[in-house]
């Protein structure tokens, strides 16, 4: 991992479209302005870690299950739906 | 052109170039799946999403009619990244965790599936929004609905 000291209000650029710049300091937090072209996603990473954690586990579950449990659970979800 | 791929969902899935759904990033945890179908699960409003180059697959349903309330704001970043011109092209999912047992399965409302179904592109977009939960339940009650391996 590259590791750069940076003052706050400097800044680090990656590539040509994105700017990673320090605001503040204070204790032990950061605050940090990204500056990225809008088709970049910028996430939290525990964020998009817990998002992955999701997906993992909604794969996993998709294999314990067939086609006509799915109709089942669907059907299921819909009736309840119309008894509210 | 028509092709088919091997599914343990279905068996072999035939399916036309043109319904491929194309996801630049991949998801979150499968950042190499790039092309899904959108398949809707017969006899009921839902929907499964199946990866072209693997058989990975994912629960999907629409949360506006499962969750009162719910309410999106789609980022401009998704909008540009998607094409989205026009909000009638856009379909948006929550993929479904299935857990045992079974009503404790969730729906992720915090990050959905957001696709445009003229362009035929999707993302998973974080809404950065904290009033949705990523572990939404998915259930009130228990459904009359057993899940094991062994039923497959």
């Amino acid at each position: 991992m590259l590791v750069l000291r940076r003052k706050v209000g400097e800044s680090i650029m990656i590539g040509e479209g994105i700017e990673i710049k320090v605001i503040a300091v204070q204790g032990d937090q950061v605050k940090i302005g990204i500056e990225a072209p809008q088709t970049v996603s910028v996430y939290r990473k525990e964020i998009y870690e817990a998002i992955q954690t999701e997906n993992l586990q909604a794969k996993e579950g998709m294999e314990k299950i067939n086609v006509d449990q799915l109709k089942k659970l669907g059907l299921s979800i819909a009736a309840q739906k119309n008894k509210k | 052109m028509t092709r088919s791929l091997q599914s343990s969902l279905y068996g072999e899935l035939e399916y036309n170039d043109q319904d491929v759904y194309h996801f630049e990033d991949g998801v979150p945890g499968f950042p190499h799946l790039r092309e899904f179908l959108l398949i809707t699960v017969e006899e009921s409003p839902f929907t499964v999403m199946h990866a072209i180059n693997e058989d990975t697959s994912f629960f999907l349903i629409n949360p506006f009619t499962r969750y009162e309330g719910y309410e999106v704001q789609i980022p401009n970043a998704a909008k540009k990244q998607l094409k989205i011109e026009n909000l009638e092209d856009v379909a948006l999912y929550s993929i479904v965790v299935l857990r045992e047992p079974l009503e404790d399965s969730t729906a992720n409302l915090a990050a959905p599936v957001i696709l445009n179904t003229k362009g035929k592109l999707g993302a998973q977009v974080s809404l950065d929004a904290p009033q949705f939960s990523i572990r939404t339940p998915l259930f009130e009650n228990i459904p009359q609905v057993s899940v094991g391996k062994e039923g497959k």
